[in-house]
């Protein structure tokens, strides 16, 4: 039997400041901060997550807040862009808001689809789609409604160094399906209902540069720790060498890079983020794993704080 | 810094200073120096970060992404530590070959990057690039081998031809063995190791 992801799990990024990044996706996406927690192998660095109100795998992109970190570069072996999906007949409503903050964007279209495609402060590249599948988000936040509030992912846009080997992986160790081509780009989907769409650009993409402004990698669902065995006896059997479970506090993940060079995660859906906070309280509090909880005065001290708070238009 | 020094038996034999893999301790790649040149005193030196316990030269924020600003603060560090280790234990800090694995072996790569020809020969396990955008000093006279996996699934062979290309570019002499195990250390990458350093240690 062929294991085949649901889809995107989470998309993991290095952005500089805490607040602007608050400010963004929380501010003007409209998408809860589901926990706050810090880089476990750097803990004077923030680790933050977004997503819908109880932070659904398809729906968390997570950032490291590294104010020193130096800029990286966009390019192959990468996640190019990240798509959210909002609800049918939203796009409008996204325009004006954006526009509303001064945030420039521009309409393309890809495989017979609009797109909203803008850039976050740090020059991450998002784009908005309108998509029918996918519950509705229950979340609404500084202005903008639960009817056109962002869903979760819609999908990704995959950069490689060799596509070919890239779209081998997709469709023969991942279990996508491989449903249309056009514009450069060849699109799989997933059997989820969100971040289901994979967009793999079609030429090869020059090397990026990893640092601020660009996503690390990305995370493609596992139902759960079994499911996760397999997975790793399957990746193994492509030829890539896993790393061992990794706890990640709210997930389980192992690592392998694919041979286009982006670095891809398998992370099992459970236990979710409701495991150390009320699902009505999620990411207020800076939560710490065991081994750090007896230094949390020194990590605590050494973060310095941010809010999720509404961007009036003129703030910026 | 927390360190291992074993007197050799021949003092005319380079000094391996050896620099262990994210994990690893000053005492890892003891049987690895035994086995590149026996005869030789060694010095294993304990990287100074813990990431989740685990000790390394320098931090990173995640895989392949390294804290630049803590690498360059490392590498002099590990520098300075050399310049004391010599005067405490009397060895010719002018004829020392690096021996580092993996994370090991970019704080190597890093001190060579920032001071040329500190060390005679270097031995650089798995790679990758230490920085990018430094302008190299001159590296003539050094000679380096690179141990490389055609499926290495942590570095990626454009990435190690780029290094090979920056140490080339300041004059080392450079040469690269490709096995095919991964990011793991294999015999045959030893045993290239063993018999080029004999080509190379006078």
């Amino acid at each position: 039997m062929t294991l085949q992801t649901a889809g995107i799990h989470h998309i993991t990024a290095f952005v500089k400041d805490a607040q602007r990044n608050a400010d963004f996706y929380a501010g003007i996406l409209g998408l809860r901060l589901v926990k706050k927690t810090i880089n476990f192998d750097a803990p004077e660095v923030y680790h933050l997550y977004f997503g819908n109100e109880q932070g659904a795998p398809g729906t968390i992109i997570t950032f490291f807040p590294w104010a020193t970190g130096r800029k990286g570069r966009i390019g192959g072996g990468q996640v190019g862009v990240t798509t959210y999906a909002v609800p049918a007949g939203s796009l409008g409503f996204w325009e004006e808001r954006l526009a509303a903050y001064q945030i420039p964007v521009t309409k393309v279209t890809r495989i017979s689809e609009s797109y909203l495609s803008f850039a976050d402060y740090d020059g991450l590249r998002i784009e908005l789609v309108e998509r029918e599948g996918g519950p509705l988000s229950t979340w609404s936040f500084g202005g903008v409604p639960a009817e056109h509030a962002v869903k979760g992912f819609g999908g990704a846009v995959l950069y490689s160094t060799d596509p070919d080997k890239t779209a081998d992986t997709l469709a023969r160790t991942l279990g996508l399906e491989q449903i249309a081509e056009g514009d450069g780009y060849i699109r799989y989907r997933s059997t989820g209902d969100l971040g289901n769409i994979i967009d793999l650009k079609a030429a090869p993409v020059p090397q990026g540069g990893g640092g601020t402004g660009t996503v690390h990698h990305i995370a493609w669902r596992a139902k759960d720790d079994a499911e996760q065995l397999q997975w790793g006896r399957t990746v193994q059997s492509h030829g890539y060498q896993p790393t061992p479970v990794q706890d990640r506090q709210y997930f389980n993940a192992i690592y392998f890079r694919e041979e286009g060079g982006i670095l891809f995660e398998i992370a099992t859906d459970p236990p979710g983020f409701a495991r150390d906070e009320d699902p009505d309280k999620l990411g207020q509090k800076l939560m710490l794993p065991a081994w750090f909880e007896p230094n949390r005065a020194v990590i605590e001290a050494k973060l310095s704080p941010f809010e999720i708070r509404e961007v009036e238009v003129n703030q910026l | 810094m927390i360190h291992v020094f074993k007197k050799g038996t021949d003092a005319n034999l380079p000094t391996l200073v050896l620099f262990h893999g994210t994990g690893g301790n000053e005492h890892d790649l003891l049987p690895l120096a035994e086995m590149l040149s026996p005869g030789s005193s060694v010095l294993g030196i304990r990287g100074n970060v813990l990431e989740n316990g685990m000790p390394r030269y320098f931090r990173r924020l995640a895989e392949g992404v390294f804290d630049e600003e803590d690498l360059i603060f490392r590498t002099h560090e590990v520098k300075q530590f050399l310049d004391s280790a010599a005067a405490q234990y009397g060895f010719d800090s002018s004829n020392l070959v690096a021996v580092g694995y993996s994370n090991g072996a970019n704080i190597a790569g890093s001190l060579l990057f920032h001071y040329g020809s500190i060390f005679r020969s270097a031995v650089l396990l798995h790679p990758m690039v230490p920085l990018r955008g430094l302008t190299l000093p001159s590296l003539a006279g050094t000679f380096v081998f690179i141990g490389a996996g055609t499926n290495d699934p942590l570095i990626k062979a454009e990435e190690t031809r780029e290094l090979e290309q920056l140490l080339q570019g300041a004059g080392a002499d450079v040469t690269a063995h490709w096995g095919n195990q991964g990011h793991r250390l294999s015999t045959a990458e030893v045993e290239a190791a063993r018999n080029w350093l004999g080509q190379h240690m006078n």
